[in-house]
């Protein structure tokens, strides 16, 4: 028992991260259709400049590295949306999908460029530690706690931005009827790149976060990348919950499995299970749509 | 206030606008009229900014119109309820209402005209916070409308607002156009399929046949003309 509460613990705290990569996905897709492949790789470019922050300015805060990772992972979104899919928006839609594969190799080399192939270390650490809980035999490291408090600001954050705000209503309106919402005076492609900024500083955080806890390389972006989309599709693509709920879901399921089965086995299990439940439910758990269009 | 000058709209290859020219003049109500596939959901588009017209002026208030986006057009006053409504379906009929009037910042008009919706059409009192995609055809035709009202355009144009609407109701909602016309001073441009109808309640008319306006004049004269009651109400 307190065996599967650990790796319920240790699901949550990897699946908070997963959830905070897949409100990206899900909030581009919301207002362009689109499967964003380069969203893995906005989360990267947060590990890499938070990293370089800390270590060309020694002394900065943590938080400000944060905070200049998150800036930085959404204009680098904003400004591929802008060359890349902005200029596709009226063709096929497999064109802009190429077009964000592309940018996601392309972003992979550029960090290998810049930074190099190998991983390094990330400058900062998390304080080391945990807290038992003797009683049920489990514990939480600091890390975790870090994690997920942090994981639940973010998402508080974007949850007053989407539901209080005039640009949130914007937005709201822009990926239900985008051209309803230009008739009523809204700056769509504003809000198409505001939708990307917030997405990829959500990604960019994680980075940190990842980079922290592991380190830093420019491919660090696939896997989290690929279990953050299963998971907003697990939740249903475009609905904000359904990738918290997804992204949760899948950290825990990894962690499940690669505890009592074998960590060989956890993508090929988490897709299974993605298979399973949109044979079942085809719009995901929250999703409304009954077709997702790829 | 508005006039269309020599307005051309390609789609693809399809010439869906030849040489459109039309007037509305202020406090009036013109009404373009045609058959199915005519041209006048694309004319409407034209206008508010939603399709680019490849040659001609527009002039909205001695505004050059042709190359300014959208959500800017409906900035000077021209506010365009679309065809099949297009209410945003998850939000709610106030939210929907709110976003009408997204480009008034003024919080006491925005509540004034909140109030005026909500006397032309009581029924979307009842239903404040039901999700728009809710709510029946009609209810939604209107939402559509007092959305659009919302923005407090001195042009409102409206695209077949009797569109799939039982017909008891149709009368109500253009009733409630009259009114707004009159009570508000507002400027209409109303396309319809349904002639009869539009016709009587236009001051001018506007007839649209494959792309190209073939006739026009004041309603009451074209309501009269046998060639009108022949091909569009069905005399
Ligand atoms: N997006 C589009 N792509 C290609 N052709 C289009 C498009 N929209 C309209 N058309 C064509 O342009 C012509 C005019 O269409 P439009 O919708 O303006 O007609 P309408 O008069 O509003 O008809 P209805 O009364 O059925 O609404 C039609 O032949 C239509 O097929
Ligand atoms: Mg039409």
């Amino acid at each position: 028992m307190s065996e599967f509460l650990q790796f319920l613990i240790n699901g949550v705290a990897v699946g908070s991260m997963y959830a905070l990569i897949a409100l990206g996905y899900t909030m581009v897709y919301g207002i362009v259709s689109l499967i964003n492949f380069a969203h893995g790789e906005f989360m990267m470019m947060g590990a890499f400049i938070g990293a370089l922050v800390l270590h060309r300015l020694q002394g900065t805060p943590l938080v400000v590295a944060l905070l200049i990772a998150m800036l930085a992972s959404g204009l680098i979104a904003v400004v591929t949306e802008l060359v890349a899919y902005r200029p596709l928006r009226n063709q096929p839609k497999i064109f802009v999908l190429t077009a964000a594969i592309a940018v996601s190799v392309l972003l992979q080399n550029v960090a290998r460029l810049v930074f190099g192939s190998s991983a390094v270390a990330f400058p900062a650490s998390f304080p080391e530690g945990s807290i038992a809980f003797d009683s049920l035999g489990i514990w939480i490291e600091y890390s975790q706690l870090i994690v997920l408090c942090l994981s639940l600001v973010l998402m508080v954050g974007l949850w007053l931005v989407v539901n209080k705000t005039k640009i949130g209503m914007a937005m709201r309106a822009t990926s239900q009827d985008l051209e309803a919402a230009r008739l009523m005076g809204i700056d769509t492609n504003l809000i198409i790149s505001f939708t990307f900024f917030v997405g990829a500083s959500l990604a960019g955080a994680v980075g940190v976060l990842y980079g922290m806890q592991y380190s830093v390389d420019p491919l660090m972006g696939v896997q989290p990348g690929l279990a953050a989309f299963v998971a907003a599709v697990l939740g249903g693509i475009g609905s904000l919950p359904g990738a918290m709920i997804g992204g949760v879901l899948i950290g825990v399921i990894e962690n499940l499995v690669a505890g009592y089965l074998s960590s060989t086995y956890q993508s090929a299990i988490t897709f299974l299970i993605l298979i399973l439940v949109l044979s079942v439910k085809p719009s995901g758990l929250l999703g409304r749509m009954t077709v997702v269009k790829v | 206030m508005l006039e269309a000058h020599g307005v051309n709209v390609y789609y693809g290859a399809i010439h869906a606008l030849k040489d459109v020219s039309l007037r509305v003049e202020a406090g009036s109500i013109v009404t373009l009229i045609g058959a199915n596939g005519a041209g006048k959901s694309t004319a409407l588009r034209a206008l508010s900014g939603l399709h680019r017209t490849s040659s001609g002026s527009v002039k909205f208030s001695g505004q050059e119109l042709s190359s300014m986006p959208a959500h800017r057009i409906v900035r000077l006053g021209l506010s365009h309820c679309p065809e099949g409504r297009h209410v945003f379906p998850r939000l709610s009929v106030k939210e929907n209402l709110e976003l009408g009037a997204f480009i008034i910042k003024d919080k006491a008009a925005i509540k004034a005209s909140l109030s005026h919706v909500f006397e032309l059409f009581p029924r979307l009192k009842e239903r404040l916070n039901q999700a728009a995609g809710t709510l029946s055809g009609g209810e939604q035709q209107m939402l559509a409308i007092g959305r659009a009202f919302m923005a407090q355009p001195r042009l409102l144009m409206l695209d077949e607002p009797s569109l799939g609407i039982a017909p008891i109701l149709v009368q109500e909602i253009f009733r409630t156009i009259k009114q707004i016309s009159v009570s508000q001073n507002m400027t209409i441009l109303l396309v319809e399929q349904n002639a009869n109808l539009a016709l009587k309640i236009a001051d001018y008319a506007y007839v649209l046949e494959t792309g190209r306006i073939v006739l026009h004049g004041k309603a009451s004269e074209l309501a009269a003309d046998p060639r009108i009651k022949a091909a569009y109400l069905g005399h």
